[in-house]
């Protein structure tokens, strides 16, 4: 028996990645700004589907509606409502996404170690611990140290193409 | 953790948050445009909203902890884009472009 909320589910993450892809490879402007409205709306469902209702509402009316309104009278006044957009050479983008898996892989080492289970199956101690009343903060204190070690990265792997590729193709 | 794939579980987000993270990421590093940068950040903390929801949903106790935190996020984030386009605005008016590595090389 199919179960509702799982055909619900895939069919807002399909959307979710493919706008999500869409706001960072769109060809134009105003295509990246559609996708990037269709993300804020469909993360809103998925966050529906979370039992969190309210902040899906929020995040909407902040984001959806007031952020996108913003952006849209921004790119007019600016008149790049149209501005191609060239992608990032394929060499910049395999090199990227080689140093995401990477960084991505140790990021995994680093939590299976920390929290003493096997690889592939760390995500047991929230099994264990949603038994108990649990300080929501304990194990969200890794997840917040793998999102700054990864910022820092990303300010890293900028500046290294920054530095190395300055006489490059130009984008927009 | 042994959900099947029609039985949604804490898994299934986490690998969501988890590719839109990266896709953010992706954005961020090999983006020239700001304004594209500043949306694929913002791609990024709803992989984290996401994260937080999850744990807060499939723990005890703890959604509401998590949707107060998501809610700072969203409000932070989106103060730090409303600056940030600020910003823009002037540094278009400025170079007529928006092109980071273009301003860095102005600079130097």
């Amino acid at each position: 028996m199919v179960n509702a909320e799982a055909v619900y589910f895939y069919i807002y993450a399909l959307i979710l990645i493919v706008s999500a892809v869409g706001v960072v490879f769109s060809p134009r402007m105003f295509l990246s700004f559609c996708a990037f409205f269709c993300t804020l709306l469909f993360s809103s469902c998925i966050y529906g589907l979370l039992n969190a209702g309210f902040m899906a509402l929020f995040q909407f009316i902040l984001c959806g509606l007031f952020l996108c309104i913003m952006l849209m009278l921004i790119l007019k006044k600016i008149t790049i409502w149209t501005l191609p957009l060239k992608v990032a050479s394929v060499r910049k983008i395999v090199l990227s996404s080689v140093a995401l898996v990477i960084f991505g892989i140790f990021s995994y080492l680093y939590v299976s170690f920390e929290f003493g289970g096997v690889i592939g199956e760390f995500f047991d101690f929230i099994k264990e611990k949603s038994v108990d009343i649990v300080d929501f903060s304990d194990f969200m204190f890794s997840i917040h140290l793998v999102i700054i070690i990864t910022l820092v990265m990303c300010v890293m792997l900028r500046n290294i193409y920054l530095t190395k590729n300055n006489t490059e193709e130009t984008d927009d | 953790m042994t959900e099947g794939f029609f039985d949604v579980g804490l898994l299934h987000y986490l690998i969501l948050a988890l590719v839109l993270f990266i896709v953010g990421m992706l954005g961020v590093i090999v983006s020239r445009n700001m304004l594209r940068i500043v949306m694929s950040l913002l791609v990024v903390s709803i992989a984290v909203v996401i994260n937080f929801l999850a744990f807060g949903s499939f723990c005890n106790s703890t959604l509401k902890y998590a949707n107060i935190m998501c809610i700072l996020i969203t409000v932070m984030t989106v103060l730090q884009i409303t600056g940030a386009f600020a910003l823009f605005l002037k540094v278009y008016h400025a170079n007529e472009y928006l092109d980071v590595e273009k301003i860095k090389d102005k600079e130097n």
